[in-house]
């Protein structure tokens, strides 16, 4: 989608599940943010959001717009990510977004979970357009944690039942459909180049 | 500090392409100037300038679609 051979990525090595980059959209230059699923799933820890708010931060400075990709399954739990202050980081995530002033637009392109969603530049954190593509799942959690969290005395009682085997395919709450209701939605066919220019923020009206 | 530690892992690219202190990392010094004029190409002359002007070049062709893992490994 980006202009051949614009783009210069940011800190390859730091926080790689993050990736930042500067490229051109349409000749013009824009700042990237996306999750990097094949790094840690795409999970944001604190150093992934320390890096995207600095991004961020930068490209405000710089008046660039922000286009954000968006395939998370959320922040990463455990102790040592409350050590290192991930709440404090993943906030300042928040403050950059929401501070930028910049164009911002976003794409969810698979996953988009719980707090690590909102603070990939949702659109009620003030994205302009949030687009989302068809397959893409947007809510609190996957299907399969909800199923552990709202059934999990039954899963722990009754071990014919399980979670990774559903009586019916999971019912589509999370899909972009809903989402797309509130959001937009980008839709099939030539996915590359509809989404360069459905993207590009310089045609985006909010 | 008394601590025993060399040049190169003390301050070295290793170390400060890792911990976000440097933004990028060259190959040579030959990439750094050229990497260094495509950064330059993309920000403007000074905050709140205009950006260069720059022609439109068309994306490379591939499908952003190839990049995002396949439904089947999300575990549903």
């Amino acid at each position: 989608m980006l202009d051949g051979g614009s783009l210069q990525e940011i800190w390859p090595k730091w926080a790689p599940n993050m990736v930042t980059a500067f490229a051109r959209l349409e000749g013009r230059p824009v700042g990237l943010i996306a999750n990097q699923p094949r790094q840690l799933g795409g999970v944001i820890d604190a150093a992934a959001s320390e890096k995207a708010a600095l991004f961020v931060e930068d490209c405000n400075r710089f008046g660039m717009p922000l286009v954000v990709f968006v395939d998370t399954p959320g922040f990463l739990p455990g102790k040592v990510q409350e050590e290192a202050g991930v709440i404090r980081h993943g906030a300042s995530l928040l403050r950059a977004f929401a501070g930028a002033s910049v164009p911002k637009v976003t794409l969810v392109l698979r996953k988009a979970f719980g707090g690590a969603a909102i603070t990939m530049n949702s659109k009620d954190l003030g994205a302009d357009v949030v687009f989302s593509w068809p397959g893409a799942q947007i809510g609190i959690m996957a299907a399969r944690q909800a199923v552990g969290i709202v059934h999990g005395r039954r899963l722990r009682e009754d071990s014919s039942l399980s979670r990774d085997r559903p009586r019916r395919p999971p019912i589509p709450l999370s899909t972009s459909l809903l989402g797309g209701r509130r959001q937009w939605m980008v839709d099939g066919g030539d996915r590359a180049s509809r989404t360069a220019a459905r993207a590009s923020p310089g045609r985006c009206a909010p | 500090m008394g601590e025993e530690i060399s040049m190169e892992a003390l301050g070295g690219p290793k170390v400060h392409g890792k911990n976000g202190v440097a933004h990028i990392i060259a190959d040579d010094p030959a990439a750094a100037v050229v990497q260094t004029r495509h950064l330059l190409s993309l920000l403007p002359q000074r905050i709140g300038g205009a950006p260069h002007p720059h022609l439109v070049v068309g994306p490379d062709g591939e499908d952003p679609g190839a990049f995002v893992p396949g439904r089947a490994a999300q575990g549903l």
